[in-house]
């Protein structure tokens, strides 16, 4: 592989182009699914193959092949010169100025997914199962116990001179329970995702993934509906983390700043969030499932602060984006595999602590709503409306938590809930769950953490009055 | 074709050799072109050739998966071999009978059109053109994204029951989306057009459609908090009515996974709902001959007058509760073909025009919790209705209930629709909905 990407990177040099890259991406990925009792599904894939990329004036051209020989891929090089040089935009694009970089990295592992039998993976998903199943009993509905590992190995080569060769091995287990109780029906769901070996697998307890999906569902079985109206709100660390990716971190990917797509655009130094927000993106925390090395421009992981005590200091960068801006790239050019090309992308994103006990926070609220166990969300960056759905939360009545109510979601605009914090805590978690974010219809692993937060009124969308 | 059914049969073949008792193997090849756009510039032009096989193997009823993305013989054998080792490795599923056998397939045309093959890149970039000016000439200014696509691709299925399934198919298809922006003030929207063949694909109009779309979504702001009537417009009926089929999949209902469970013969929706499953529509975007099982397809209704007359079932799940295969099989899961609704007698305007106070969704899924089936969902795009008109543009708005309780509320499917290839989009009316504003 390295020797046909060398040989496109030279041939792109000697034909002149302003900027050219090569990259090529082998995966191998296994899956196993435990349902009900029996491991009813075992799959393994493997992939491989080749994206190169071309930039000429402010076009870029990219071309994929799956078939990894140098004709085959001196041949995408030219169909990426022919397809940047499809227009000619206004803008010319000046890539940042990266100090070209030789490197090969591997993630830190001590156990080799590839080389743990079916058999042990099996073993594994059923005691967590049969765990789950003691718990719920009766009320168990269905289950289903994923295990999940990849690596795969990256290697870009540009005409700038980088050549990163760079290999990542990712597990991750999952459990989702749904339980069923006199007509009444709940599902939760727990992951524990690593970038790291089977070790981290091994590490997994029953009472952090498959009990405590049980428990979630049963719990969720007496919960009550959650109200519907406009209510003071705290949100759990696990819907921080769902917010400030969702509603605010693709706001801060410079590619849809430049685009114009963005509600950030002309408010960089600027009062965005109230003071107590403080938001960072970090790929280079260990372990985490955001975390890479390197990103796929072959530029090394970085911790990018993005509000500093409010204002809008930063977003995260390409090489190309970085060079519009005039400011240092960032590591944070990400593709999905080889046939996607890299594109601004989030890693590990953070709203940091603060100083308020939790206790403290909720004590101040005469009828509102704690959030749990954030799901999804998704927004609109050029309006700025976002929604964030939590699988269950709260009641909180006279300043202390009441009745668990389920199924909760709400809506706002993302620069006005941001002002609205009016307190942040000083507990904080990481999400150790693994995420997938799509963004341009690549999927990216991602993930986060956060404090708990209190806004001070939200629209809320329960099904009770 | 014929190199890609060698591929399939080598690697089924060493499945069954590696042990498994059947197996079954999908081979496809593909071929696109993509452009796409920054504020109205064509930003990246894309080239792309594909290529994938899985394998799948059983034994003892468990089942065994390999893919590979490299189609040769050695690399095909190997996922066989993988697929049936893996097989073997999973425990025993009493409830696979076997794998499905062929039948005769109906001819459908329009689902493949040489002529995508020699669409360039310049050609996407001339689709794009005139809606970029269309929007530019209506608002100055105006914020510009989307792209278009041109891909084709065969498509060879192959099972050790002697089945062989060969299909070509061919897409073309772009968007654009306008956002119109008066200080801090934001109006945005997009259309789209979509085509399995060059000759009905023609997207002049969706630059307008966007822009006039986005200057009328200006000046949005919260709506009320009441229970109203609510119309979801062509735009939105389809995400509307998609839960609904997403929720009939008959392994989530044997799973005790969906709110749907012991509804076939019983009412899901008022007596104004009636969906057609209909795979022949000529150039249809899910039209096939066969499932992803190679069993032939059968136009069903699936929601007759309200009433559901079937859960969506492959081989296995029909085995498993002993009915009639419903061929919706993706191989994995299973899907509905082109879902078409019933049409009613009054138009879209005719059904605002009867609300004194309600709610107009323009466009919005509705995102149900497949448990409960609950849902709570923000209107992205939408308006309040007054005096049986659009009064204003609504932002920060919510609706949310029961969505078997919403289904129940329908009653009025519009005669009018806007029409994709596959795809009948008339406007639904639900009688009384909660909705949740400022």
């Amino acid at each position: 592989m390295r020797d046909i990407l060398l040989a496109v990177r030279d041939t792109a040099a000697a034909k002149g182009v302003k900027f050219a890259d090569a990259r090529g991406v082998t995966t191998e990925r296994t899956y196993i699914s435990r349902q009900d009792g029996r491991a009813d599904r075992m799959s393994k894939q493997q992939s491989q193959g080749i994206g190169v990329r071309v930039l000429k004036g402010g076009s870029w051209g990219f071309a994929v092949t799956n078939v990894v020989t140098r004709d085959s891929a001196l041949g995408c090089l030219d169909e990426a010169i022919s397809a940047a040089s499809l227009t000619t935009p206004k803008v010319d694009v000046e890539l940042a100025k990266a100090p070209a970089i030789e490197a090969v990295a591997r993630s830190e592992y001590e156990k080799d997914p590839r080389e743990i039998s079916s058999q042990v993976k099996m073993d594994v998903l059923r005691a967590h199962e049969s765990e789950a199943l003691r718990v719920a009993g009766s009320k168990a509905a269905n289950t289903i116990v994923t295990l999940s590992d990849s690596v795969t190995r990256t290697l870009v080569c540009n005409t700038d001179g980088t050549v990163v060769d760079h290999e990542q091995v990712r597990v991750n287990i999952a459990c989702r329970l749904v339980a069923a109780e006199g007509g009444v029906r709940q599902s939760a769901y727990e992951i524990k995702a690593r970038v790291a070996g089977w070790e981290a697998i091994e590490a997994v307890e029953p009472d952090e993934l498959s009990v405590l999906a049980a428990t979630k569902a049963l719990r969720l079985l007496s919960a009550r509906k959650a109200p519907a109206g406009v209510f003071p709100v705290v949100l759990h660390p696990t819907v921080v983390g769902v917010f400030i990716h969702e509603a605010f971190g693709h706001n801060a990917e410079a590619d849809l700043v430049l685009a114009g797509e963005s509600i950030l655009e002309g408010k960089l130094q600027s009062l965005v969030a109230s003071p107590l927000v403080n938001v960072v993106d970090d790929a280079t925390l260990p372990k985490l499932w955001g975390s890479y090395d390197y990103d796929s421009e072959g530029l090394p992981a970085a911790r990018r602060q993005i509000i500093k005590d409010g204002v809008l200091v930063g977003f995260m960068h390409n090489l190309e984006s970085a060079g519009r801006m005039g400011v240092e790239p960032n590591g944070s050019g990400r593709a999905d595999g080889y046939a996607a090309r890299p594109i601004v992308r989030m890693s590990n994103t953070i709203m940091e602590a603060g100083e308020t006990p939790v206790e403290e926070m909720i004590a101040g609220i005469d009828h509102g709503i704690l959030m749990e166990d954030g799901r999804w969300g998704y927004v609109f960056c050029q309006k700025g409306q976002y929604t964030l759905n939590a699988g269950g939360g709260r009641m909180i009545r006279n300043g202390e938590l009441a009745e668990p109510v389920r199924d909760v979601c709400m809506v706002g605009m993302v620069l006005e809930t941001l002002h609205n914090v009016d307190a942040v805590s000083q507990e904080f978690e990481l999400a150790w769950g693994g995420g997938t974010c799509g963004k341009n219809g690549q999927g990216m692993p991602v993930s986060g953490g956060g404090p708990f937060v209190r806004v001070a009124d939200m629209v809320v969308g329960g099904q009770d009055s | 074709m014929q190199h890609l059914i060698d591929i399939a049969q080598a690697a089924c073949e060493a499945a069954l050799k590696a042990g498994a008792d059947c197996a079954d193997v999908s081979v496809r090849e593909a071929a696109s072109r993509s452009v796409d756009l920054e504020i109205g510039e064509v930003k990246n032009s894309e080239v792309s050739i594909s290529s994938g096989l899985s394998v799948r193997a059983f034994s003892r009823g468990a089942c065994g998966w390999a893919s590979a993305s490299r189609l040769d013989l050695a690399d095909a054998r190997g996922a066989g071999e993988d697929a049936a080792a893996l097989a073997r490795a999973a425990d025993p599923d009493p409830d696979f009978i076997d794998l499905p056998t062929g039948g005769a397939e109906a001819e459908i045309a329009g689902l493949y059109d040489e002529a995508v093959s020699g669409i360039s890149l310049h050609d996407l970039v001339e689709f794009l053109a005139p809606e970029i000016d269309a929007i530019r000439a209506k608002a100055p200014g105006a914020i510009i994204s989307g792209g278009a696509d041109a891909g084709y691709g065969a498509y060879v299925y192959v099972s050790s029951k002697g089945h062989v399934v060969t299909n070509r198919g061919s897409n073309v298809s772009c968007g654009i989306a306008a956002a119109v922006r008066r200080g801090d003030d934001v109006g945005m929207y997009h259309d789209w057009e979509f085509a399995r063949t060059l000759d009905r694909f023609n997207p002049a109009g969706i630059g307008d459609a966007a822009v006039d779309e986005a200057l009328n979504l200006l000046g949005s702001r919260p709506g009320p908090s009441a229970e109203l009537p609510i119309v979801f417009g062509y735009d939105a009926s389809r995400g509307a009515l998609s839960s609904l089929i997403g929720a009939i999949d008959a392994e989530e209902i044997q799973r005790g996974r969906s709110f749907m469970a012991g509804m076939v013969g019983k009412r899901v929706a008022s007596e104004a709902i009636t969906l057609t499953d209909d795979p022949f529509i000529p150039g249809g975007a899910g039209s096939s001959a066969t499932d992803g099982e190679g069993v032939p397809h059968r136009k069903w209704v699936l929601v007759d007058r309200g009433i559901l007359t079937t859960y969506l079932h492959d081989s296995y799940t029909a085995g498993k509760d002993g009915v009639a295969n419903t061929a919706h099989s993706t191989r994995g899961g299973r899907s509905a073909t082109n879902v078409i609704p019933t049409l009613g007698s009054r138009t879209q305007a005719e059904l605002i025009a009867e609300i004194e106070e309600g709610i107009f969704v323009r466009s919005a899924h509705i995102a149900v919790n497949d448990a409960t089936g609950d849902f709570s969902q923000v209107i992205d795009f939408g308006y309040k209705i007054e005096r049986g008109e659009l009064a204003y543009p609504l932002k920060e708005t919510m609706i949310s209930g029961s969505y078997l309780d919403l289904l129940a509320a329908i009653d009025a499917v519009s005669s009018d629709y806007r029409e994709k290839p596959g795809m009948i989009m008339p406007a639904i009316r639900a009688s009384k909905v909660r909705v949740i504003g400022r």
